[in-house]
């Protein structure tokens, strides 16, 4: 068995068309992408070697801080926002109500539904004559509360924000539950001797038990946070004014727009290092709790 | 009898304010589902100030009988169906094969190639839209222009799932199958992509999300009206300056169908499976 | 094992699906393929007309159409196609800033030569091939024509009492009537920067005037000039003055538009496109549309008779094609059958001399757009189209900070004068 378990031609045989393909068809051009940040190039005519120019122009580039720090915002709200609901949801379920099943399908239904549908539900919502919230607020006599939700620069940005996380609640949730649905009876058995009430059962028995799924929901959301696009590109189309712009939506306008194709592959690659240096983080915060 | 093991982790009744506080959430939750369908039923008019959110005043039940007369939609779902299909299918095998090398087989490099893969989470479609465009041009009047990204894409959410799964699993078997003298081919297939398949049904509802809605790559890389996808297919109704947007919610109404069936045939194994490869991840 | 058979098996089919789509041709038949941007309703009908008589008149030519939505094409597959020359033989592309690239990239045939021998000039109207041409080469055909127009509800005007608008103190008489009676006075969807770019170009058209415009779009002339200023602050005395819908900034501009052809709005400043949906029997406007020029300006340098629009919309070959020859002549016989269909249904305004056309069949409200710009002496194109690459984010950008007053009427002719000089300044 050892040695079948070390035959080179079966572990060939069985990583490399994998291998083959991711390389081939992901990873290749991103370091296409990597000679093209080094390009002074609209993606059409021929290019010029400018060297780091593009990533020395980035880094100077206020607008980019700007929708980076945006991101980061989104991040944060989804790690501090939108996980512990997803978490108090799959706790409520996991503890057992009438309905269990039910609840959790349709708790992941906004998931399902593509962020376009989404995006043009929310703009109804928004809408500043005769969306929703402005009716919903006007009724209740707040008329004072009424806003322009997405149009003026001082709640864009939240107003984007709000559908984005509230889309995938659904999905952590269903990652924290059926995490906690797998936890070994003895241990729950355990505890329940001891005589833990409800309370403590989830901090001191389940979440701790569910730390591995955390922390991959915790680098899910901030990697999809980083990346955000399509919600916004439709909500706002980062403005009024960049006042909700992210970095993918600036590398977007810089492709298609501007046609900075080498500058717009600089924030690509910037992006890409952000995520990894975001999940090294995320492992190592974990790694010392779970030490702990 | 408490004491004896329970599905729920901790049996007790629903109060009524819990009772009150899932329905509500439950309502947001359906609402995108009921305002997309009573859209897909209504005039310009109505969507456009005189009636967002409501029942339709007058059904327009005739823009469903205008995409499928008017657009090829027939057409284009079976295109989605087509690629979206292969997408799965080759995802869930060739990550199979890689998770099992990767996971149970003795070799150097196998935290490195794990590795390679994770970093395919942290891609962008636009950034790599151009180069792969350029690379993918003898093939771009086929579905697979489509299929070889979108598997590409979905590999490292499929292995990073799998990968966990697996490593949870007894080698009992796998021993068991060997002494019995069984080469390592046929032990994939009979022993262990069964033992995978909760987690194989997960990353396929995944899968199927991602590649079924995909819009970019759908719109750059097909080029021939009888390759076009469903998204395509739908957001070609949007016009500039006028459009008729109740037929484009419908479009979208039966462009979503498919996602709910595929998500209600596999969602009880979603719960299964997930839980097992996380805990280990 | 039964599992592992049924996967290859499907694996096999799935091969062989894919690779049948590349047929092979019998040799003297000629494939076109032809990329367009009217994939539903009357204009898909339009182009497949002609498709089918143009192959019943050319049986050894095949076309084959691929239609996307305008938007996303022009903005996302178009560029991407033409980095490999791999659009279209035929396809439909803007002129000006949009085409630039394109053309500097070779991938656009240049179609002097064919002109020549088709005695094109001979049909085609004076004036539409300007943004079709680079370097002295004509690169499109141009398909149609648009005018920018003051679209107004007569019913809301009548009931109000209000007199359409013709210097720009009344104009804003009209928008403090509207506003004090609550109806919004003027569409717009800021969102989408172009929207207020309709309104802010046509200004300028008439504070600078048509001339001095187009000069200082090509970097013959600054932009930063009290009339640019002007123009600018016209449009901010505008939503001042609550001119526009409330939260304009974050509605669309389908959105916006869509008031206006439920017969909520009083005034739409549009390109003649809107006529189709002014005439629609979907919409509230049938026969209570007026269409005048945009007020004048007092003191301003262009008159009435100055529009912002133009011919933006051309027909190209590939240069990469392998047959040229039917490309252009298919592309010729698609454009002017196009250009008269057009015009029949309210879409555009010719680009060519038509033949005989029963008016009943056009549109009414185009037919008046054709009768008020028939002395017209002077067009500026849409800025956004005009401009190419960053000048054009530069545009929306700083439009945009009008509306919201983050930018000043001066800091938008500065910001403009630093975006166009250096658009110029990359050649």
């Amino acid at each position: 068995m050892e040695r079948a378990l070390r035959d080179k031609k079966a572990i060939l045989f069985f990583v490399l068309p994998a291998l083959i393909w991711f390389v081939a068809i992901a990873l290749l051009p991103v370091l296409q992408s990597v000679r093209y940040s080094l390009l002074k190039w609209d993606g059409i005519t021929q290019g010029k070697y400018v060297g780091l120019a593009n990533y020395t122009e980035l880094l100077g580039d206020g607008l980019f801080w700007n929708a980076l720090w945006h991101s980061l915002i989104l991040a944060g709200a989804s790690v501090f926002i939108q996980l512990p609901i997803s978490m108090l949801l799959a706790m409520i379920l996991v503890n057992g109500v009438k309905g269990e099943t039910l609840y959790r399908n349709i708790f992941f239904v906004p998931v399902i539904i593509s962020s376009s549908v989404i995006a043009n539900l929310w703009m109804k919502v928004y809408h500043p004559s005769y969306g929703l919230l402005n009716t919903l607020l006007g009724n209740l006599g707040l008329t004072a509360w009424q806003h322009e939700w997405l149009g003026s620069t001082d709640s864009a940005l939240i107003a984007c924000f709000v559908p984005m996380v509230w889309q995938y609640i659904g999905y952590h949730m269903l990652l924290y539950y059926s995490s906690a649905k797998a936890i070994s009876e003895d241990i729950l058995e355990a505890a329940r001797v001891d005589g833990a009430n409800k309370r403590q059962m989830v901090f001191s028995i389940i979440i701790p038990q569910i730390v591995p799924m955390i922390k991959a929901s915790v680098i899910f959301a901030i990697i999809g946070s980083l990346k955000s696009f399509d919600m916004i590109q439709i909500l706002t189309k980062g403005g009024p004014v960049h006042a909700s712009e992210v970095p993918s939506l600036m590398m977007y306008i810089n492709i298609f727009t501007t046609r900075r194709y080498g500058y717009a592959s600089a924030i690509a690659i910037f992006i890409i290092v952000e995520c990894l240096v975001f999940t090294l983080l995320v492992q190592r915060v974990f790694g010392r709790w779970q030490n702990d | 009898m408490k004491m004896k093991a329970n599905k729920n982790l901790l049996k007790t009744r629903t109060s009524p304010v819990m009772t009150v506080f899932l329905v509500l959430v439950a309502l947001i939750q359906l609402f995108p589902l009921y305002w997309m369908f009573m859209f897909s039923l209504k005039d310009n008019k109505e969507i456009f100030g005189a009636n967002p959110m409501g029942l339709p005043r007058a059904w327009q039940w005739g823009n469903y009988s205008k995409i499928f007369t008017a657009g090829n939609m027939g057409l284009y779902l079976l295109n989605s169906v087509i690629v979206t299909a292969s997408t799965i299918l080759l995802t869930l095998l060739l990550s199979a094969m890689a998770t099992y090398a990767i996971v149970r087989m003795k070799w150097k490099l196998s935290k490195l190639v794990y590795n390679i893969f994770l970093v395919g989470m942290m891609l962008s479609v636009q950034a790599v839209m151009l180069p792969l465009y350029i690379n993918l041009q003898p093939i771009l009047s086929t579905h697979w222009a489509l299929i070889l990204p979108y598997v590409a894409f979905a590999m490292p959410q499929a292995i990073l799932l799998m990968v966990g799964s697996l490593e949870a699993l007894p080698k009992e078997m796998e021993e068991a199958a060997f002494i019995d003298g069984a080469n390592i081919y046929r032990l994939f297939y009979v022993i262990i992509l069964p033992m995978l398949a909760p987690i194989l049904s997960t990353v396929a509802i995944l899968t199927f999300l991602s590649s079924w809605n995909e819009y970019m790559l759908a719109l750059v890389f097909i080029s021939t009206d009888k390759l076009k996808t469903v998204t395509v297919g739908v957001n070609d109704m949007v016009g500039k300056y006028s459009t008729k947007w109740g037929v484009v919610g419908a479009g979208l109404t039966v462009a979503t169908l498919p996602t709910l069936i595929m998500y209600a045939l596999l969602s009880k194994n979603i719960t299964n499976s997930l839980a097992m490869g996380a805990v280990k991840g | 094992m039964k599992k592992c058979m049924a996967l290859i098996t499907a694996l096999v089919l799935l091969l062989s699906l894919g690779l049948t789509s590349a047929s092979a041709l019998a040799e003297e038949q000629v494939t076109l393929k032809f990329w367009h941007i009217w994939p539903t309703d009357r204009m898909a009908q339009i182009v497949d007309d002609y498709i089918a008589i143009y192959e019943a008149e050319h049986p050894n030519i095949h076309i084959e159409p691929s239609a996307y939505q305008e938007v996303d094409y022009q903005t996302q597959k178009l560029p991407i196609a033409c980095s490999t020359k791999s659009q279209g033989d035929v396809f439909f592309c803007w002129g000006g800033g949009a085409a630039k690239t394109y053309v500097d990239a070779g991938a656009v045939l240049k179609l002097d030569d064919y002109l020549a021998k088709y005695n094109v000039y001979d049909d085609i109207l004076e004036g539409t091939l300007t943004y079709g041409t680079y370097d002295g080469g004509v690169y499109g055909l141009p398909l149609k024509q648009w005018a920018g127009v003051l679209f107004c509800n007569q019913e809301l005007f009548d009931e109000y009492g209000v007199a359409i608008p013709t210097t720009w103190d009344e104009m804003m008489t009209a928008v403090e009537t509207f506003r004090a009676n609550g109806v919004t006075p003027l569409v717009l969807g800021a969102k989408d920067a172009w929207h207020i770019g309709m309104i802010q170009n046509a200004l300028a058209v008439r504070t600078a005037g048509p001339d001095y415009v187009n000069a200082a779009l090509s970097g013959e002339a600054t932009m930063n000039t009290e009339e640019i200023v002007r123009s600018a602050q016209l449009l901010v005395d505008l939503n001042n003055a609550g001119a526009f819908c409330n939260g304009t900034l974050g509605v669309s501009s389908e959105e916006a538009q869509e008031e206006f052809y439920m017969g909520m709005v009083a005034m739409y400043f549009g390109g003649s496109w809107c006529a189709s949906g002014c005439d629609s029997p979907d919409n509230d406007l049938v026969g209570k549309v007026t269409v005048a020029p945009l007020p004048v300006v007092e003191g301003g340098k262009g008159d009435e008779t100055t529009y912002s629009g133009g011919v933006i919309d051309f027909m190209m070959v590939n240069a990469a094609t392998e047959h040229p020859d039917e490309a252009f002549d298919f592309a010729l016989g698609m454009t002017k059958y196009m250009s008269q269909e057009c015009y029949k249904i309210g879409d555009s305004l010719p680009a060519w001399k038509l033949g005989e056309i029963d008016e009943a069949e056009v549109s009414p409200t185009l037919i008046a757009i054709k009768d008020l710009i028939q002395n017209s002496t002077g067009y500026v194109l849409a800025w956004d189209t005009f401009l190419a690459g960053a000048a054009i984010d530069a545009h929306y950008q700083a439009l945009q900070g009008l509306i919201a007053g983050t930018m000043t009427p001066e800091e938008f002719a500065v910001a403009m004068d630093e975006a166009v000089v250096a658009m110029y300044a990359q050649d």
